[in-house]
């Protein structure tokens, strides 16, 4: 499906977060949302999803304006995970997974085999089948992050938006986390929009990027080409070496700040 | 095991139910009250009849339907503001009712009016709060801290008035502990449209009240209209307890311990927690009653009083079990 957001303005607390910002999200791609603390990203993606609804301008869905979709609409095709979160003590996983499919139930409906089909996916997915009985909060950072993605692709959405999905887990769990992105995106051609930090993972998990500075976009493609050490440098004012792994990939390593940081 | 938990707490219900009518200053039989009562054979002398049909069960099933309400509108109220403090005094209930049934006590002396009264003072009071509390949608803790303000004010009206009209305190402060004496078939009849159509629109909204759990913006995500979602609920749980209030007097206790209680035993899954709030709000209110008014027999005790007294150091053992 495709997501355009045309001429995004916001103003929050009085200070102006973005202006006229326009953008057309390539369906079924991977697109990271890069930029300085305070850039707009993450309001970008909760404008993207009704989360902040005091925008002007408008997001539409295949020429849709999903104000007019409405949020209930909205959550069976677009599924958000935000970083604000909470979940009572004794929640599992399975029943924390189970929430995904509020969306799709009826008012009076129960359980369908669609339902349970969905969440069993949701669940394998994200390697949780064997903890599926576990407290969420007995988990270790990395797994809870995982039950909690688990939850959004047992919406089933075709397009799934994540804000900062791997902020305070290990290497590993970060790597872990991008991978099971990387194969949902590749097996139903889910439409990713993730807020990144971290600007290698940006470079190597997804297939766009686009760089919001000064309330607009900075820049926008192919990330290979545009995350570059010159970039860094006017986004955030680092200084970076650039080198090749052994895999052929270009590196950024980000060494120190330039003096017009401060 | 949940369903057994259910079940337990369910049949201390009825037991309550049962104990309540056959305690007092004249025994009745288990099976007497079911000959009576069901249409059998009539087993017992007319006085007791009477002292059954008239006194004892109407009292019973307001203490029933004040136990389900009141501990319905505490669960909502913990769901929908995510505050563990978080219960029918926090929206103004108790000092709005507080307020305008004392005032028509004292100033109006008249006691037929302070029913309704309360309920109306009830619903001003969580009305302004919620008004105060909105900025752009509601924020849970914009609601607790202009409830508690909201509160402190009707709470000096209160005080002003008990100063005032030293003389007619004493009926003031049996109203504000709260209880159950002499409560009849009218009281039914006030509180059962509430308790009836409180719980069946509460029921309904399990699954809306565990998504608010996950928190605003999750919920949002999950195609929650949390902002009236919330206004829904919070209307549902000011009615719910108003229509308490008004009838047996300030019985804040149980709104607020009966459905951490319930909580503590059967878990945060709302399809599970709210039945089980419903019953055993009924168990202790009626249990409680009973023990109330036969415990210094013929005196009676506030329920009120002996509800926190007994009630609390129970919380207080289940709190320190599980943490």
């Amino acid at each position: 499906m495709n997501l355009t957001a045309e001429k995004i303005s916001v103003t929050i607390g009085g200070k102006e977060i973005l202006r006229d910002v326009n953008y057309n999200f390539v369906s079924g791609k991977r697109t990271a949302l890069i930029g300085a603390n305070g850039a707009g990203k993450s309001t970008l993606l909760k404008i993207l999803c009704l989360l902040n609804e005091k925008f002007s301008g408008s997001v539409t869905l295949d020429g849709k304006d999903i104000r007019t979709i409405g949020r209930k609409n909205l959550s069976r095709i677009m599924a958000i995970l935000p970083q604000e979160r909470d979940a009572p003590q004794d929640t599992t996983v399975k029943q924390l997974v189970s929430f995904g499919r509020f969306p799709h139930r009826k008012f009076f409906g129960g359980h369908s085999a669609q339902d349970e089909a969905a969440i069993k996916n949701a669940l394998e997915l994200t390697k949780l089948t064997d903890f599926e009985n576990r407290q969420v909060i007995s988990l270790s950072g990395g797994e809870r992050q995982r039950a909690w993605l688990a939850m959004t692709l047992a919406q089933r959405p075709k397009i799934l938006l994540l804000d900062e999905p791997t902020t305070y887990l290990d290497i590993a769990h970060q790597l872990e986390v991008m991978e099971i992105i990387a194969d949902v995106n590749k097996k139903f051609s889910t439409t990713i929009i993730m807020v990144l930090h971290d600007i290698n993972h940006a470079r190597l998990y997804s297939d766009e990027v686009l760089i919001l500075k000064d309330k607009k976009i900075f820049a926008a493609g192919d990330p290979k080409k545009i995350l570059t050490a010159k970039t860094l440098s006017e986004v955030f004012n680092v200084e970076a070496d650039t080198f090749t792994n052994a895999a052929g990939d270009e590196i950024i390593f980000p060494i120190r700040r330039t003096s017009s940081g401060l | 095991m949940q369903t057994i938990k259910i079940f337990l707490i369910g049949m201390t219900a009825i037991a309550g139910f049962f104990l309540s009518l056959t305690q007092g200053s004249v025994e009745i039989s288990s099976a007497q009250i079911f000959n009576d009562l069901l249409g059998g054979e009539v087993t017992i002398d007319e006085t007791k009849r009477q002292i059954l049909e008239n006194i004892r069960l109407p009292r019973t099933i307001v203490a029933l339907l004040v136990g389900v309400n009141l501990s319905l509108s505490g669960a909502i109220l913990q769901a929908v503001m995510k505050n563990p403090l978080a219960d029918p005094h926090i929206i103004g209930i108790s000092s709005g009712a507080g307020l305008f049934g004392i005032f028509v006590m004292m100033v109006a002396n008249d006691t037929l009016l302070v029913t309704p009264a309360a309920f109306v003072g009830a619903m001003l009071a969580a009305a302004l709060i919620y008004l105060l509390a909105w900025k752009d949608g509601i924020r849970p803790i914009r609601v607790i801290l202009a409830g508690v303000a909201v509160s402190a004010f009707l709470g000096a009206g209160i005080s002003a008035l008990l100063i005032f009209y030293s003389d007619k305190v004493h009926g003031a402060l049996m109203w504000m502990v709260g209880g159950l004496s002499a409560r009849s078939w009218q009281h039914v009849e006030i509180l059962l449209p509430y308790s009836i159509a409180g719980t069946f629109a509460t029921f309904l909204a399990a699954r809306h009240m565990n998504v608010l759990q996950l928190g605003d913006e999750v919920a949002q995500g999950l195609g929650l209209r949390v902002n009236l979602v919330r206004t829904i609920l919070t209307a549902t749980a000011a009615l719910l307890a108003a229509s308490a209030v008004c009838v047996v007097g300030l019985l804040g206790f149980v709104g607020l311990i009966v459905p951490h209680t319930a909580r503590l035993i059967l878990g945060s899954d709302y399809r599970i927690l709210l039945p089980g709030a419903a019953f055993l709000g009924a168990a202790v209110v009626t249990i409680s009653d009973t023990f109330a008014r036969t415990i210094f027999a013929p005196t009676e005790l506030p329920v009120g009083i002996l509800m926190a007294m007994l009630g609390a150091p129970f919380f207080l053992f289940l709190l320190r079990r599980e943490l």
